[in-house]
């Protein structure tokens, strides 16, 4: 059908079900898991069987040949973020194994998971608008109901309505916007969109950048259309939330970098003050409003909006050394984020609340856990021998090479006050317990620690050795600045 | 060489340690204080191999490993007269600190938490194995970015620290800190990178090719990074609670920490950005000044031993600042010496404050008195480091302060009249340190002994020998300057004018 | 046959309802309606485009798009309705803005 990558993906979806209706309820969690694990495991050993040969030329599955009419671009941006999102992915399905055993309907559980990565996979990939929102909607919807899983908790379901209402506007308005785009060129090809824009046409061509931003911006937590965050990310179950925090929201900013990148140069000189607004905005409210947070799931979700604002400043210095930062710290960011989410799954797992009161003392009984949520926490904040550094050190290189001097001190400062919210995490987790409350706590069980410890040695090893990770955004951001090559 | 790459050696031997001692510390429970003072001592053997053979041949040591190219970040380690002095120091008062940390907090984790079930006592010695590679990493780096590291290295057991082992309000007081030293070290990061984006190189040497007001902006962010990390007044707020509150067998880290501030100064600014640096002169000395004479009367006002070593070394880190900020050979040179010397003389006070806690359970000096006729070793440990730190010959801090002046009052006469003028406050302030530090002398050790002290024990002579080891230094370096300021006066002359 | 601008401008306007239905009103099912609207003001703006490059052909690419979205648009709105199943038995109303449990 498509590529090995995406159809080993789909086979094992609809495997996984079939294979739990048959398994006993007990085991199924397990069983189911570990046949789901399985796909995500030949999709990236396929992907990085062909990585070398995508560094040259992107591998391209047109419409015409294929069984199905999309039109796949395996290149290397999207391999960027495909392989963050099948990463995650196995993590998160490894980690359900043990965290959903008391959910029921698990089967159907890895099946929605899969396809989630599917279409993240999918729609990094895509070559043409059309691929991009089928591709698209399926992550969402899967999505809708993966946050609402939990669907006898009153919140999980009130976090799914309003996730579902917000984000199916912005599907709609992304549809209007791609309606308004082929109605500018006549084609949904990507690089033909671009090869075929005029300067003429104007102020259409604006509303459809307008609708496409504000669209895919839902997704990507943009300030003013972050509110269905803090609640999606709070009530959806831990895995759930380190997929969509670490993988669907930068999906999101992925493909408003690449359209941005693709199509509108045109009209760059404006883009690049409109998202430097934006990064500020994102920045100043994630990081304000997360002070004010005891839940720590919502802290995390505010510390995702000033994350992105960051990201967002390396998209508007426009520069490729600003894309290789945001492309970056998109991938740092989501590793990150996900080790932050599944450890607070693991304490949640064991304690049963979120509140960081509750949690205090928790670093003596779960020591593992607790070492791991600190590198993710120093992680996020910057600290050096870990990877949130060296993205953050080039954010604000990107910054001074474009002559955005105040853009960058206002990165360092918000940083720093961030600082403010990260230590309560960590005040917690090494505080003496304050009562008998923990007493019987005892460390995760080890399929939770597992993902959990790959995640932090991930951290600690592209933060001493960045050459690899930092040479395949670098290629990224060149192939993604230049639509003639993929012509 | 004897030994290959002593210098990374030196870094990593701790570093792994640390990582050992976390990891298999519970089990082997009173060995891992062993193992962290042995791994801190082999790398001091290795930096007095290093020295040894710089003292023969007068080169200086340079290792350079590959980090990563992309970024163009690479990982040097540099010993030359300059860096080789104080990573040694920092070292040696880290391995007397390091032995007399293993019967203190043994004693500390009792009082605190009545036992250790959770292995905070490897805990302990897993973060503060960390300093040592954070400060000689620091000391030996060529790289900005590494430099950068290695400072927030430092940052994080010191958090960890505090707020685990720390004494009264410890919670607040950790968070005091880390932010505090975050902003620091976050505006020094603004310096690197303005001057990464001009120079396009992160390697220390290539700042000398600033110039106009970019290297204005540059040194101006690097200076106000490393001054509130050094704690000078108006910046000083925190220095008298995390000194005081800081566990007392690890307090001398955190002047280590703002010791280094000096040599950092000296390192970026002055060897490679001299011309820049000297518009600051006059306002950095009268700064300085300032800071000392505020620094001598807070610490006059204190009534506890510990707030006392904590004020005094606000004071005295701006006696290093003054000899760096003038400019001149002597008293940059002489400023190095100078923080050398308080390093090594505060870690002696600290040290028996220490002990007094350890011994007597008491840090009010009001309740002490005539301890010399129960602790005499202790006493004349203590009367030492007062020597130390108030010049008085023939221990080390009368050469280095007579060094300093020397070179700031030349300064004085050929510049302006100003800098005569403070040079002469200086000396002034130098009389204030005497008084400070042989009153609570008075205090402590002499006069009437409280009944409830009578039967106070010695102290264990595992803390009394390292502090006998570091006095027996000062007075080496009192009696032979040369030792150190062959070393200085080859690094620093190259780039002075007198 | 109206003009082509004339499709342009009633897609525009469906989307303008379509926001004005999820801004003001509180019923669930009526917000569901509201996002299927603005769906199908996109819809027409495809197809209306379609016949709009070379007269007389008509790009299948656009019409195909339809039909896929209007299948996605019924999962969409198949599993909102779903979640408003349960929502009701949860709150025991329709009414989205008595649902105010997660704050701040």
């Amino acid at each position: 059908m498509f590529t090995p990558i995406i159809d080993s993906l789909f086979i094992f979806s609809i495997i996984t079900p079939i294979i739990g209706f048959f398994t006993p309820k007990k085991s199924s969690c397990l069983i189911c898991g570990a046949v789901s694990a399985g796909g995500y495991i030949i999709s990236m050993a396929y992907l990085l069987h062909i990585l070398p040969q995508i560094l040259t030329s992107p591998i391209r599955i047109p419409m015409e040949t294929s069984a199905v009419s999309t039109s796949i671009v395996i290149d290397v941006p999207g391999s960027l973020m495909s392989l963050l999102a099948l990463a995650l992915g196995l993590f998160a399905t490894i980690y359900s194994m043990r965290f959903m055993e008391r959910d029921s309907g698990t089967p159907l559980y890895y099946s929605l998971l899969m396809a989630m990565v599917t279409g993240i996979v999918g729609a990094s990939y895509s070559g043409d608008l059309f691929t991009l929102f089928i591709f698209w909607e399926l992550m969402c919807i899967t999505s809708y109901v993966l946050v609402g899983f939990r669907r006898n908790v009153k919140e999980s379901v009130e976090a799914a309505i309003k996730y579902m209402l917000m984000s199916g506007v912005g599907s709609a308005t992304i549809l209007f916007g791609m309606s308004l785009l082929y109605g500018l060129t006549g084609t949904l090809n990507l690089p033909r969109i671009a090869l075929s824009l005029k300067a003429g046409g104007e102020p259409w061509l604006y509303a459809s950048l307008g609708m496409l931003i504000t669209g895919f911006g839902i997704k990507a937590a943009i300030v003013p259309l972050h509110v269905w965050v803090p609640d999606a990310y709070a009530a959806a179950p831990s895995p759930i939330s380190a997929i969509i925090a670490g993988a669907s929201t930068e999906l999101a900013v992925f493909v408003i970098c690449k359209l941005l990148f693709f199509i509108f140069p045109v009209i760059k000189v404006s883009w690049m003050e409109f998202f430097s607004v934006f990064a500020v905005l994102n920045m100043v409210l994630g990081n304000i409003v997360g002070l004010l947070q005891n839940d720590v799931k919502r802290m995390l979700a505010y510390s995702s909006v000033a994350h992105i604002g960051y990201i967002f400043i390396g998209i508007a210095a426009g520069t490729k050394l600003g894309l290789t930062a945001s492309l970056l710290h998109m991938f740092n960011h989501g590793l990150m984020k996900a080790l932050a989410f599944l450890c607070m799954g693991a304490i949640i797992y064991r304690i049963g609340s979120r509140n960081l009161e509750d949690m205090a003392g928790i670093g003596r009984r779960m020591p593992i856990t607790s070492t791991a949520f600190t590198i993710a926490v120093l992680g996020l904040i910057g600290m050096p021998p870990l990877n949130g550094f060296i993205s953050k050190l080039l954010l604000f290189m990107s910054c001074l090479d474009s002559g955005m001097l105040w853009l960058g001190i206002l990165l360092i400062i918000f940083s720093a006050v961030s600082t403010g919210y990260y230590i309560r995490i960590l005040k917690a987790l090494i505080a003496a317990p304050r009562d008998e409350r923990l007493s019987d706590v005892k460390e995760a069980p080890i399929l939770i620690l597992i993902p959990i410890c790959c995640l932090a040695f991930l951290m600690i090893l592209l933060g001493i050795w960045p050459d690899p990770i930092l040479r395949f955004a670098e290629e990224s951001s060149s192939w993604l600045m230049e639509v003639g090559r993929y012509a | 060489m004897l030994v290959p790459n002593p210098l990374l050696q030196s870094i990593l031997i701790p570093l792994i340690a640390a990582i050992v001692i976390a990891i298999i510390g519970k089990r082997v429970k009173e060995v891992a204080g062993w193992i962290s003072c042995a791994s801190i001592v082999y790398s001091t053997i290795m930096l007095i191999l290093v020295v040894v053979k710089i003292w023969i041949d007068q080169n200086p040591i340079y290792e350079e490993y590959a980090w990563s190219e992309l970024a163009k970040l690479k990982f040097g380690l540099l010993a030359d007269g300059l860096s080789l002095p104080v990573a040694l120091i920092a070292n040696l008062i880290c391995t007397a600190c390091a032995a007399y940390s293993i019967p203190y907090m043994r004693h500390r984790i009792e009082s605190i938490y009545g036992g250790d079930d959770w292995g905070l006592y490897r805990l302990y010695f897993a973060l503060y194995t960390l300093f040592v590679v954070g400060f000689i990493g620091i000391s030996l780096s060529t790289n900005l970015v590494e430099l950068y590291l290695f400072i927030e290295l430092v940052l994080i057991p010191s958090y960890f620290l505090l707020d685990l082992f720390g004494y009264s309000d410890r919670h607040r007081v950790a968070i005091m800190c880390f932010i505090w030293s975050h902003i620091g070290a976050a505006l020094f990061l603004i310096g690197v990178v303005l001057a990464y984006v001009k120079t396009g190189s992160f390697e220390v040497s290539t700042l000398s090719s600033l110039t106009g007001t970019y290297a204005f902006l540059v040194c101006f962010f690097i200076l106000i990074g490393w001054l509130v990390k050094t704690a000078v007044f108006g910046f000083h707020v925190w220095a008298p609670w995390v000194y005081a509150e800081f566990p007392t067998c690890a307090a001398p880290v955190v002047a280590i920490t703002a010791g280094l501030g000096s040599y950092v100064m000296v390192r970026l600014l002055i060897q490679h950005m001299i011309e820049t640096f000297r518009i600051f002169s006059i306002p950095l000395m009268v700064w300085a000044v300032i800071t000392m004479i505020y620094g001598a009367f807070l610490t006059l006002a204190q009534d506890d031993v510990k707030r006392l070593c904590a004020c005094s070394s606000i004071s005295q880190n701006a006696y290093s600042l003054l000899g760096i900020a003038s400019c001149a050979t002597l008293g940059v040179a002489g400023g190095i010496f100078y923080s050398i010397n308080h390093l090594i003389g505060k870690c002696i006070l600290f040290s028996v404050a220490g002990i007094l806690v350890h011994q007597t359970g008491l840090r009010d000096m009001r309740r002490m008195g005539g301890l010399a006729s129960r602790m005499p070793l202790t006493a004349a440990l203590f009367v030492i480091g007062a020597m130390t730190l108030s010049a008085i010959p023939p221990l080390s801090g009368f050469q280095a302060e007579w060094i300093m002046f020397v070179g700031i009052f030349r300064q004085g006469f050929h510049g302006s009249t100003t800098g005569l003028v403070i040079a002469l406050i200086g000396i002034f302030a130098t009389f204030l340190t005497l008084i400070y530090t042989f009153w609570p002398v008075k205090r402590i050790f002499f006069g009437p002994l409280p009944n409830e002290l009578r039967n106070i024990g010695r102290a264990p002579y595992i803390m009394t020998i390292p502090l006998l080891i570091l006095a027996i230094i000062s007075l080496m370096l009192g009696i032979y300057p040369d030792i150190l300021m062959r070393f200085l006066n080859s690094a620093i002359s190259a780039s002075q004018s007198y | 046959m109206p003009s082509f601008s004339a499709y342009l401008a009633c897609a525009i306007i469906l989307y303008i309802i379509g926001l004005y239905c999820l801004v003001t009103k509180r019923n669930l099912i009526r917000l569901v309606m509201g996002v299927e609207i603005l769906i199908n003001a996109a819809h027409i703006n495809f197809i209306a485009f379609s016949a709009y490059w070379v007269p007389g052909f008509i790009d299948p690419l656009a019409r195909s798009i339809v039909i896929v979205s209007i299948g996605l648009a019924g999962c969409f709105g198949a599993v909102l309705l779903s979640f408003t199943v349960y929502a009701y038995r949860h709150y025991g109303t329709l009414d989205v803005r008595r649902m105010r449990e997660l704050r701040g």
